[in-house]
């Protein structure tokens, strides 16, 4: 990278996709843009050690993926620390969808959401990158996992997210 | 042929990706990249190793920009001493300002405090955004992150509480603070009615005067050049011309114990009738609860602890054996 110009330019075109996937890991736009900026900020300061235009894209993906993890584990293990005794607790669940919301929902992106929603953080991670057309050893190389685990998580996500929207897929509904 | 599962699941991975390129274009990106150029840039400042991201700044052009901003610094300082009657007019929309603050009412501030070095060491502060609630000495503040939720706060007697459940809290005596939750305090303790007056005495003030044409008054204070309270390394003072509210306050605040700097905004929220349990910690918390404190499952406090605050929790709860030597040396900590 040469200069500022490029560095800004970098930034502002890869920032949707790594927000994007940052919101769709963590279903939080809040904690996203969080996760999303450090990622940034760590990675420039050691843009000397990459090419940021030829693959920072994917370096700010692994990242993005593995700052997620980190927070997800972190909340959850707070809460399996605290067990709750009436089952009742103050802490919601985005990815659950709320009653307004739930009666309007006839659009397909909210059906699309509320199934990425359903899936377990790795599969939602995993299907993701694959159907914006990364490959599966991409997808494995950004999870830091093997090619097979990728494909397993790509296959399973695929078969719930079939099943979630089988009336659209049947045709007709969009 | 195509096989209709093969058909379903192309037609799937078809309308999950226009889907998420929807959302991409859809997202309002503006906001973060300035904010993360800025915390580039703020880095590079620092010292940070970008030297591959940005170009080096001709020697020439460091000198011009030197030699530059003395000559400024040198005019400014003649401006100040021959321009008395702006810094009275400051002085006299502060005390405004702080007479506004005495009406005994609950204020709620938007807090942003931001770590001028991200990587300070263990009295770092974790935390970015929050709401607070303040007023006389006590403070109650609710962090957010992601999809959790907790509150924190500081009674009268200086103990700090927290809770993150309806039933669950802990507690902290003041003599079980390690360095950074007394960072952390002195921070949200900075209630802006208490700075005002500590601007008043220290500070050697400077107004805008473009900001009049908006209604406002942005005032700003630096400590005086003999001044010995060298916490405070600047102010920025917004009031609403008209009824001398403040509406926003910036602080840049020194730690004195490892020289580490935090960048303080109160933004000026809501102001309505105090309601004094909710910054105690059974006003937050419904029964039957429990609360963790030295006496009652300490490990489990420290646990608790540990997983909202870092793994160097000694930094917020001392050990046992730490606490009267730490609290010797702390002694110093400004207040």
């Amino acid at each position: 990278m040469h200069g500022k110009g490029d560095l800004e330019n970098w930034v502002r075109t890869t920032l949707p996709r790594a927000l994007g996937y940052a919101r769709a890991v963590l279903r939080d736009q809040i904690a996203a843009e969080d996760v999303v900026q450090d990622c940034y900020v760590r990675l420039i300061e050691h843009a000397d050690r990459y090419d940021l235009l030829q693959d920072g894209l994917k370096i700010l993906l692994r990242s993005v993926f593995h700052a997620c993890l980190d927070r997800i584990t972190r909340e959850r293990s707070l809460l399996s620390l605290d067990d709750t005794p009436n089952g009742t607790h103050e802490i919601c669940d985005r990815s659950s969808p709320d009653p307004p919301q739930e009666a309007i929902a006839h659009e397909l992106s909210d059906r699309i959401e509320r199934a990425l929603g359903k899936l377990p953080v790795g599969q939602r991670a995993a299907v993701h990158l694959a159907a914006l057309g990364y490959s599966l050893p991409e997808v494995a190389d950004i999870m830091g996992t093997t090619h097979g685990n990728a494909r397993v998580l790509v296959h399973r996500a695929r078969k719930s997210l079939e099943a979630e929207l089988e009336s659209f897929l049947m045709g007709g509904e969009t | 042929m195509s096989h209709p599962e093969n058909s379903h699941s192309d037609r799937l991975m078809e309308l999950l990706r226009d889907h998420l390129e929807r959302q991409e274009r859809s997202l309002e990106v503006t906001g973060l990249a300035v904010r993360i150029l800025a915390a580039v840039q703020r880095n590079t400042r620092e010292g940070s190793n970008l030297h591959a991201a940005f170009k080096r700044p001709r020697i020439w052009l460091v000198w011009t920009l030197g030699v530059g901003s003395l000559v400024l610094s040198a005019c400014l300082l003649i401006w100040l001493v021959f321009m008395p009657s702006a810094e009275v007019q400051a002085e006299q929309a502060i005390r405004q300002a702080e007479e506004v603050f005495q009406l005994p009412l609950e204020r709620h501030y938007l807090v942003e405090v931001r770590p001028e070095n991200e990587s300070g060491g263990e009295q770092a502060i974790p935390m970015r955004t929050m709401q607070m609630w303040a007023t006389g000495d006590k403070f109650r503040t609710e962090v957010t992150r992601g999809s959790f939720r907790w509150v924190w706060g500081r009674d009268a007697d200086g103990t700090v509480w927290v809770t993150w459940h309806p039933q669950r809290g802990l507690r902290i005596a003041p003599d079980e603070q390690g360095p950074a939750l007394r960072w952390a305090c002195e921070l949200f303790s900075l209630r802006p009615e208490a700075l005002l007056s500590h601007i008043l005495a220290h500070c050697r003030l400077r107004e805008d005067d473009s900001a009049r044409r908006l209604h406002r008054r942005i005032i700003y204070a630096e400590p005086k050049p003999w001044s010995r309270q060298i916490w405070l390394r600047r102010a920025v003072v917004e009031l609403d011309a008209e009824t001398k509210a403040v509406l926003k306050l910036t602080l840049t605040r020194i730690n004195k114990s490892d020289g580490s700097t935090a960048v303080v905004t109160f933004t000026l929220v809501d102001v309505r009738p105090v309601e004094h349990r909710r910054y105690e910690l059974e006003g937050n918390l419904v029964e039957p609860f429990q609360i963790y404190d030295r006496h009652y499952e300490p490990d489990r406090r420290s646990k608790i602890l540990s997983r909202l605050v870092g793994p160097n929790v000694d930094a917020w709860l001392l050990p046992e054996k730490a606490r009267p030597q730490m609290d010797s040396a702390l002694d110093g900590i400004a207040r």
